[in-house]
């Protein structure tokens, strides 16, 4: 069976999408990075493998998300794309007429506007991280309770519990002082999921012309009541695709497919095995001039496979030597 | 006396020139480096711009170095930028260092007789010129830099050109060979082997000037968006800011002046620094370029003014906003060009093809 795999290595996911080639989804993942891209590669690649038949045949590979270069050098991978290339990809393929897509993930928030099945726009969170699905999960854990909890919980809310939704330095203390007044707890979440949404539409969202259809993608689509939060602040009816969480990843494998239909190659791929073998990463500051940069490195037995971090090229032009 | 200056992109070269012409004393402050911010934002309140940090940095190096004379402009820009030599001279004070601090608060020519001391004016002129001329000459080198790093086939040589020309230039003694080097540097660019890439992209940046300009500052923007395949066109540049030749700025012809004009039906006055100008290049540009990247420090009033007024200026031309600051995410940063590039890239293709 011929296969593509994407991989999308996040901030704080890791995800694997495999495709056949009539592009149908055959097989994914949904890990935490734990903060450890290397060994969740590792980990999704040989889990990945027991979920495919035994003649599959990997034609190719792609790397997308914050870590893609990194996970590009482990897997050998065919193509290296950023996030919003690979989401809007998936995005169409799934709804070819998708005129706005709104991902929320880990660290990054982004809006893509597409006309005609093009990117035209697209809005990515600048110096701000509240709203996205780090300052949620950080707020869950200070309430003890799961994200799954927050956000059945957050779906109870009867009353509206204003909160700052401008900086989430403002928006905790602000929950708090509503905790301590006494408020419902269901409220206050309530309260927190429509600020997150009006803070992303006032800042990533600023100025895009958002318009129907509206898909939802990424981690953060699980929570239903920001879903609903979203629904009530635009007024359009939201479509939360079906494997929102793995787009990216989907986005990838398509790409590769597409890249690899143009000018083939053969895969870089460098086969399941890369699961069992030991890499090994480093850093170091860098004396050649006072900029004193730090340099990662990714070694294997040894060898340095890779370089990164520079201002300059002087690492990075010979990882070898 | 040993004049310095903080840096901002090339413009050392400039003044360096000036001052060894008219033989005043010059120590160029040591490329703007990570120590040079984590002096600067050390001694700096928490909440100023980066280029006030970066100044600051640039100027403690240079008196440890053996500076004695300050300069740095004031005043004029409108926008806190214009206070920013009084609070660093006082927090110099304070950390105990003895100089004297030079602004161009009195006029250009109060701070140049301060700095000349009984110099002829006619010497101080032809002085000025040769620096000016310089930061022509570095300019025009910038701009083919800009257009052939696009299309380079040996990644990185442009840069080593642009390194090794600047360079030259700096040497150069006087206006015969700052001649020759310019011909020899532009000849080695136009002669270059090239790739023609898919789909030749054309992309602007706008904003605050000194992000704008200063590599440092924002993390070698130019050299990743060449390397992605697209042309630079930065109208902000020290050549055209002190460009003094008088029939454009009669007519108007100016970038700066068309700018201004082309904004008008969004912002009809000057909100100081270079937001009126960033509104204007948005409007002015909307056909002859791709896309636009708008950079700004954060925190800084003008360009939140200017970015906010850009999404209601509607003609289709693409805005990438990036924010700098003392973090060093640079992935984040690349990140953001990348899909910008891709994006714009995607949608020319077709429209080439509708064309066809």
């Amino acid at each position: 069976m011929e296969a593509y795999l994407g991989i999308d290595v996040g901030s704080v996911t890791t995800k694997l999408a495999m495709l056949d080639k009539n592009d149908e989804l055959v097989a994914s993942l949904y890990l935490l990075t734990e903060g450890k891209p290397i060994e969740m590669v590792q980990q999704g690649l040989k889990q990945i493998k027991q979920q495919l038949p035994e003649d599959v045949d990997i034609c190719g590979v792609a790397t997308t998300g914050s870590a893609r270069y990194l996970a590009g050098v482990i897997v050998g991978a065919d193509l290296v794309k950023n996030e919003i290339t690979s989401h809007s990809v998936a995005t169409l393929q799934y709804l070819p007429e998708a005129q706005t897509i709104i991902e929320i993930g880990g660290q990054d928030s982004k809006i893509i506007i597409i006309r005609d099945g093009v990117v035209i726009d697209f809005g990515m969170n600048t110096v701000c991280a509240a709203g996205t699905g780090s300052f949620l999960d950080h707020q869950a854990l200070r309430l003890n309770m799961s994200i799954e909890e927050f956000s059945r919980r957050a779906l109870a809310s009867d009353t509206t519990v204003r909160i700052a939704g401008r900086c989430t330095v403002f928006a905790e203390s602000d929950m708090i002082h509503k905790q301590q007044m006494g408020h419902r707890t269901e409220d206050i979440l309530y309260g927190l999921c429509q600020a997150l949404v009006r803070n992303y539409l006032n800042n990533v969202g600023l100025g895009k012309d958002i318009k129907s259809p509206v898909v939802f993608q990424g981690g953060v689509a699980f929570n239903q009541a920001i879903v609903k939060a979203i629904q009530e602040e635009l007024n359009i009816q939201i479509i939360v695709p079906p494997h929102h969480e793995i787009m990216g990843a989907i986005g990838a494998a398509l790409l590769v497919h597409e890249e690899l239909l143009n000018n083939n190659n053969g895969s870089k791929f460098k086969g399941f095995g890369v699961s069992e073998v030991k890499y090994h990463t480093s850093s170091f500051q860098c004396k050649a001039c006072p900029n004193l940069c730090e340099i990662a490195q990714l070694s294997l037995n040894g060898q340095v496979l890779a370089r990164w971090g520079g201002r300059c090229d002087l690492w990075e032009r010979s990882p070898s030597s | 006396m040993q004049v310095t200056f903080p840096h901002m992109g090339y413009i050392y070269v400039g003044i360096a020139a000036m001052a060894k012409w008219l033989n005043v004393g010059v120590v160029v402050p040591p490329p703007t480096s990570q120590r040079t911010l984590s002096l600067g934002v050390k001694y700096s309140p928490e909440m100023v711009c980066l280029p006030f940090k970066l100044s600051l940095g640039n100027m403690i190096e240079a008196l440890e170095s053996g500076a004695d004379t300050i300069i740095m402009p004031g005043g004029l820009y409108g926008c806190r930028f214009g206070y920013y030599h009084k609070a660093q001279e006082a927090i110099l004070r304070e950390l105990g260092y003895d100089f004297e601090m030079v602004s161009q608060e009195l006029g250009i020519m109060h701070m140049v007789k301060r700095i000349t001391r009984g110099t002829p004016l006619r010497e101080v002129i032809t002085g000025l010129r040769f620096g000016l001329t310089k930061m022509n000459v570095l300019h025009e080198l910038e701009q083919m830099v800009h257009k052939k790093r696009a299309v380079e086939r040996d990644r990185g040589e442009v840069s080593r050109i642009h390194r090794d020309g600047t360079k030259a230039i700096e040497n150069a003694a006087d206006h015969q060979e700052l001649k020759r080097v310019r011909q020899e540097y532009l000849q080695t660019l136009k002669n270059l082997p090239t790739v023609s890439p898919p789909i030749p992209l054309k992309i602007g940046i706008t904003g605050e000037f000194f992000i704008a300009i200063d590599p440092f500052a924002n993390m070698d923007m130019d050299v990743e968006l060449g390397r992605l395949g697209a042309e630079v066109c930065r109208p902000l540049s020290v050549g055209e800011w002190i460009r003094f030749t008088p029939v454009p700025i009669i007519l108007g012809l100016r970038e700066k002046d068309r700018s201004h004009k082309a904004a008008m039906p969004y912002l009809s006055r000057n909100v100081f620094g270079d937001g009126w100008q960033s509104v204007g290049e948005k409007v002015l540009h909307a056909r002859d370029w791709d896309g636009l990247v708008h950079v700004e420090p954060f925190g800084c009033l003008p360009e939140t003014m200017a970015r906010n007024i850009m999404p209601s200026i509607k003609d289709g031309l693409p805005v990438l906003n990036l924010i700098f600051d003392e973090h060093t995410a640079k992935a984040g940063v690349i990140n953001r060009l990348e899909a910008f590039v891709d994006m714009l890239r995607k949608k020319k293709r077709r429209q080439v093809k509708v064309c066809v």
